[in-house]
Order: C-alpha cells, then sequence, then structure tokens
C-alpha cells in the first residue's frame, strides 16, 4: 500500500535554460501536470527531495504543498538525472487520484537462487527491468518479486506472464516477454582463433568503397 | 578480432566535433555493472579489443561482457616519409566517438567485487578517465 508522503515545493518563474543557475543554488526545477489541468512549473529543494526519495522510495503518493495553494496529490512520473555527474536535472510529478486507475511501471525484484546458477554455473541474465502494469493509484508497490528458483537449466526462461502480480493488477507488458534467462557460461576465450581469422577478416572492411 | 564496419558507403569522413554529453547509451540496459566513460575521445578499436580482453582474462569463466560501442568512424593517414598533398591518406584505423557519460562496456553474472577489479583493469586500457557503474545508480528513472 503507498503511503502518502509530504513534499514542500515553490512556484518556479525561472524557465528554460535559466534553470541551469536554479541548480546551481541546489534546486532542481520540476513540472506538475495531469487531470487537464496546466502544467505548473515548480522548484523542489535538491536535499529535502533526496531524503524523502531515500526514506520514501520514488513510487509513493506525494502531498505536494504549495505556498497559498491547495496541496496536489501527486506520482513522481520522470527523474532525469545527468549521465555523467548523476545529479537530478529535473522531476516530472503527476497529478493522481487516490482510487484512479493508471499505468505504471513496475521494477521487478528477483528473490532466491536459480539452481542454473548455483549449480551449473550458468549467467543470470536480466531481460527486463519493470513490468508495465496498471494499478489503482492506493495499490501501487516498490517492487514485483519474482521467484527465480525455478530456474534449473541453461536457457530456462521466465515470462512476464510468470510474475505473481497483487490483486487488482493487470498486466500491460505483452505476457510473452521474457524477463530473465539462465544463459550457458562464456568460455575461455581461445587467443589462438582470432590471429587466424584476420588475414581473410581485414582486407573486406576497407575494400568495399561507395562512389 | 578488432571491432570494424564490414562495409561502408563512403570511404573517408569528416572529423566532426565532440561537443556534450552522451544522451543515448549512457544508462545500463544488458548486464549489472559498467563502465562508463568521463571524458571525450576518439576511441580506437585497439583500445576496446585490449580493454575487452582484459575485463573477461580477469572475470576467466563465467559473466557475460557487452562492448556498448562500436568503431565506425574511420581515420586516415599518410604513409611515413610522404611529401604533403596527393589527395587525403588511406583509411589507417577505426575510431568510435565516445562523449562523457557514454557506458562502454557492460558486464553481468559476476560479484560485484570481481566486476569493479575487472572494470579498474579495463579502464587503464583506455584513453580517458573511467568509472565503474552499478544498474539504476545515476540513471534517469521512469515510473
Amino acid at each position: 500500500m503507498a503511503k502518502q508522503t509530504v513534499l514542500e515545493v515553490a512556484p518556479r518563474t525561472v524557465l528554460g535554460k535559466g534553470n541551469n543557475r536554479l541548480r546551481k543554488a541546489g534546486l532542481i526545477p520540476a513540472n506538475i501536470y495531469g487531470h487537464k489541468q496546466n502544467s505548473a512549473p515548480v522548484q523542489v529543494d535538491a536535499v529535502t527531495f533526496d531524503r524523502v526519495r531515500r526514506e520514501h522510495g520514488l513510487r509513493n503518493i506525494i502531498s505536494l504543498h504549495l505556498p497559498d495553494a491547495a496541496a496536489e496529490t501527486v506520482l513522481v512520473r520522470h527523474v532525469q538525472r545527468d549521465p555523467v555527474t548523476g545529479n537530478i536535472i529535473h522531476i516530472d510529478f503527476s497529478r493522481v487520484d487516490v482510487q484512479e486507475k493508471l499505468e505504471v511501471k513496475i521494477p521487478l525484484n528477483f528473490v532466491g537462487e536459480a539452481p542454473g546458477v548455483k549449480i551449473q554455473g550458468g549467467v543470470l541474465l536480466h531481460l527486463v527491468e519493470a513490468l508495465g502494469v496498471e494499478c489503482s493509484v492506493s495499490d501501487i508497490v516498490d517492487t514485483l518479486d519474482v521467484d527465480i528458483s525455478s530456474l534449473a537449466e541453461f536457457d530456462d526462461v521466465l515470462h512476464a506472464s510468470d510474475v505473481k502480480l497483487p490483486a487488482n493488477y493487470s498486466l500491460l507488458t505483452d505476457p510473452a516477454e521474457p524477463i530473465v534467462k539462465v544463459s550457458a557460461p562464456r568460455l575461455e576465450v581461445p587467443e589462438i582463433v582470432p590471429a587466424a581469422e584476420t588475414p581473410v577478416a581485414a582486407p573486406a572492411a576497407t575494400t568495399e568503397e561507395g562512389k | 578480432m578488432l571491432l570494424a564496419p564490414s562495409r561502408t558507403k563512403y570511404r573517408r569522413q569528416h572529423r566532426g566535433r565532440m561537443r556534450g554529453e552522451a544522451i543515448r547509451g549512457s544508462s545500463i540496459s544488458f548486464g549489472e555493472y559498467g563502465l562508463q566513460a568521463l571524458e571525450a575521445c576518439w576511441m580506437e578499436a585497439r583500445q576496446i579489443e585490449s580493454a575487452r580482453i582484459a575485463l573477461t582474462r580477469f572475470m576467466k569463466r563465467g559473466g557475460k561482457v557487452w562492448i556498448r560501442v562500436f568503431p565506425d568512424k574511420p581515420i586516415s593517414a599518410k604513409p611515413a616519409e610522404t611529401r604533403m598533398g596527393s589527395g587525403k591518406g588511406a583509411v589507417d584505423h577505426w575510431v568510435a566517438v565516445v562523449k562523457p557519460g557514454r557506458i562502454i562496456f557492460e558486464i553481468g553474472g559476476v560479484s560485484e567485487e570481481i566486476a569493479k577489479e575487472a572494470v579498474r583493469l579495463a579502464g587503464h586500457k583506455l584513453p580517458v578517465r573511467t568509472r565503474f557503474i552499478k544498474r539504476g545508480e545515476a540513471e534517469s528513472v521512469e515510473a
């Protein structure tokens, strides 16, 4: 069951490239949208948001408190990070009703030990990170547990349909989509094999010409 | 074997610019751990291969490695002791244009300690500063 967290935000007047100044000042630009109302630019204190994220996760219902306005019930829809520093650049908040049904992506949590990995020495490949489901806002869970103890042999696969969903959840991802697989271990790379192929393959890479 | 395109539409390319940061290929998609570039460079096929060998040798058997960059840019060079002129040189080698934030390798199926050490060894073979990155860490999240 999703818990409700309180987060203080302030209206944002800076738009576009001016947001870089906000980021340097320790604020994160964000937007609140949804429910056919106008999008509202806001700013959040980076330290406060980080504390909320660590304590409550990203899939809880958040009550956004704006000064001189009614509180908004929202969900975090997107957190954009800088690819190099990892700092949060922007947050999307989506307005929700607690009873409303909506589509969300919930990350998978693999539990148990696969005999194909432990005994046979295979490699567990996580093919899908999160499953798309439809559920009511109050029923959103942080992760979906997937028991991988049935993966006994190489090339054993679990599909999206094998995940036990909580009640009132409906699966949106293709049920036949593979989510986790045991792959055979990589063999010791024989160093001689590539050398034998080089004379044949190398000219082919450069002989082809355009116009 | 060194990575190189099997055929190309045009033999030579302009040098181009390497501005900005990697947007695509900056998050872990296949494995659990990765090696991320923190600077921009032209990464040669030999350097990628050398780093791959360092990774796989340390991991011995087990685990899986994904190479997330491909050297598809031809670099030409004139032969030694040649007078200037007479057109552009022949294709000498191939490079991948790498921007800061780009994931170069991904690793799966090994413990974090092994992955960290393998990434450290592989990073020494590359011409840029790199870092070890875990899945879900410092990545954009969509719900």
